[in-house]
């Protein structure tokens, strides 16, 4: 046994029942299957065609909701091989393709988009948070605040080291096609086997690529 | 054995397993709930597998490794960088065990870990796994396996928390 190895057995023993209440995690757990659930019935009543326009679209109209300059902003910092339009809705969907668009995320879930998907992040979220006097310990209310009023078109105030950033920008459109894929019934198997197919560097990459086909209406070689 | 009996029977674990992984409740709490809600709608193709348990704590691993990647990751840091602040406001816990603040002081140091080098230390010191089968669940190879931890441990054994913290000096001051 080694004396680091035993240092971090001691500090990960001492820390792992830090957790949540299990049953409000259970709680959540129903919830989100019950989401997971109509999403996948809606994606399956659509014939498995078209997934953007109905699958997350609180999240996926926020670059078109944003003020033009963090819409802009947001746009020119996705990656160049993966265009805008990948996180956007068809401007033109197919009648039979499109299942009629029904968010499944409350306000306050499209307030953190508007938040994340503009490029701010949790270090601007401390700082807006001791302008507008929010607590430390409720810095996801300055997020909130803030993506209010990126939904409503106006700025956020000016407030020293407060900046969008282009990988926060990234990250949030990998993240929302990772979730797409998810949502769609695929799974960490499924991303080995596709990653295979597409020769990805990684299951990950598998999955984000997985999920920008098919938020833009396309199928996946697999079945989930 | 149905969804709702091993959800019941191993969410603690579960959850203790991300707190670890994550070294952040709220992150670990999103985690595991993400993880249980697709493993729900799969089920029958998880409780044929070998073990479970093992597929779920698999899943539980690729989405943390996984999670919202740049601002999560700025996230769990801060969360990290903010406990050192606690601890050097306060000049370290003086009035609990010695042991159980060194065991702090390296909590959070691993909280400036990359997340594939946290990942190679819990599952090696906290689930007991054999460098290939970490190799197994990550895939790569095992020496990048030993490639991670030793850099982690690098990073660590720098840390200056571990090496010259007051408390560390004490020690050395009263068995000399």
């Amino acid at each position: 046994m080694t004396d680091h190895g035993d240092q971090l057995r001691e500090a990960f023993r001492t820390h792992e029942d830090q957790i949540p209440d299990a049953a409000a995690v259970y709680a959540r757990v129903k919830d989100l299957s019950r989401t997971y659930k109509r999403r996948r019935r809606g994606c399956q009543a659509a014939g498995g065609a078209v997934l953007g326009a109905g699958l997350i679209a609180g999240a996926f109209q926020l670059p078109s909701l944003l003020p033009a300059s963090q819409s802009s902003n947001a746009a020119a910092l996705a990656p160049a091989a993966a265009p805008p339009p990948a996180v956007l809705p068809s401007p033109t969907p197919s009648a039979t393709a499109s299942p009629a668009p029904v968010s499944t995320k409350t306000a306050l879930d499209r307030q953190y988009d508007a938040y994340f998907a503009a490029g701010y992040g949790y270090e601007d979220a401390r700082k807006l948070a001791k302008y507008w006097k929010i607590s430390n310990d409720r810095v996801g209310d300055a997020k909130a605040k803030a993506g209010k009023l990126l939904l409503q078109g106006k700025d956020l105030p000016d407030v020293s080291g407060v900046k969008p950033d282009p990988e926060s920008t990234q990250g949030f459109v990998e993240s929302q096609r990772v979730e797409a894929f998810f949502a769609a019934g695929y799974d960490y198997d499924d991303a080995v086997e596709l990653s295979k197919l597409w020769k990805t560097k990684s299951p990950y990459d598998a999955k984000i690529l997985g999920g920008k086909k098919l938020l833009a209406g396309g199928e996946l070689p697999i079945q989930p | 054995m149905t969804f709702e009996q091993f959800a019941t029977a191993r969410l603690p674990s579960l959850l203790r397993y991300a707190v670890v992984l994550t070294g952040d409740r709220d992150l670990a709490q999103d985690v595991v709930q993400e993880v249980l809600a697709r493993a729900q709608l799969r089920w029958t193709r998880i409780s044929d597998a070998d073990s479970p348990e093992a597929y779920v704590r698999r899943m539980v691993l690729n989405e943390y490794l996984s999670w919202r990647r740049s601002w999560a990751a700025r996230n769990v840091h801060a969360v990290g960088e903010r406990l050192h602040e606690l601890d050097d406001a306060h000049g370290g816990v003086r009035d609990h065990a010695d042991r159980v603040v060194e065991a702090d002081a390296l909590w959070n140091r691993l909280a400036t870990l990359g997340r594939k080098q946290r990942a190679v230390l819990v599952l090696r010191y906290y689930e007991q796994l054999e460098d290939t089968q970490i190799a197994d669940l990550l895939n790569c190879s095992p020496a990048t396996v030993r490639s991670h931890a030793s850099r982690a441990l690098k990073t660590l054994r720098l840390a200056p928390e571990l090496n010259t913290s007051p408390l560390t000096r004490k020690y050395a001051e009263e068995k000399s």
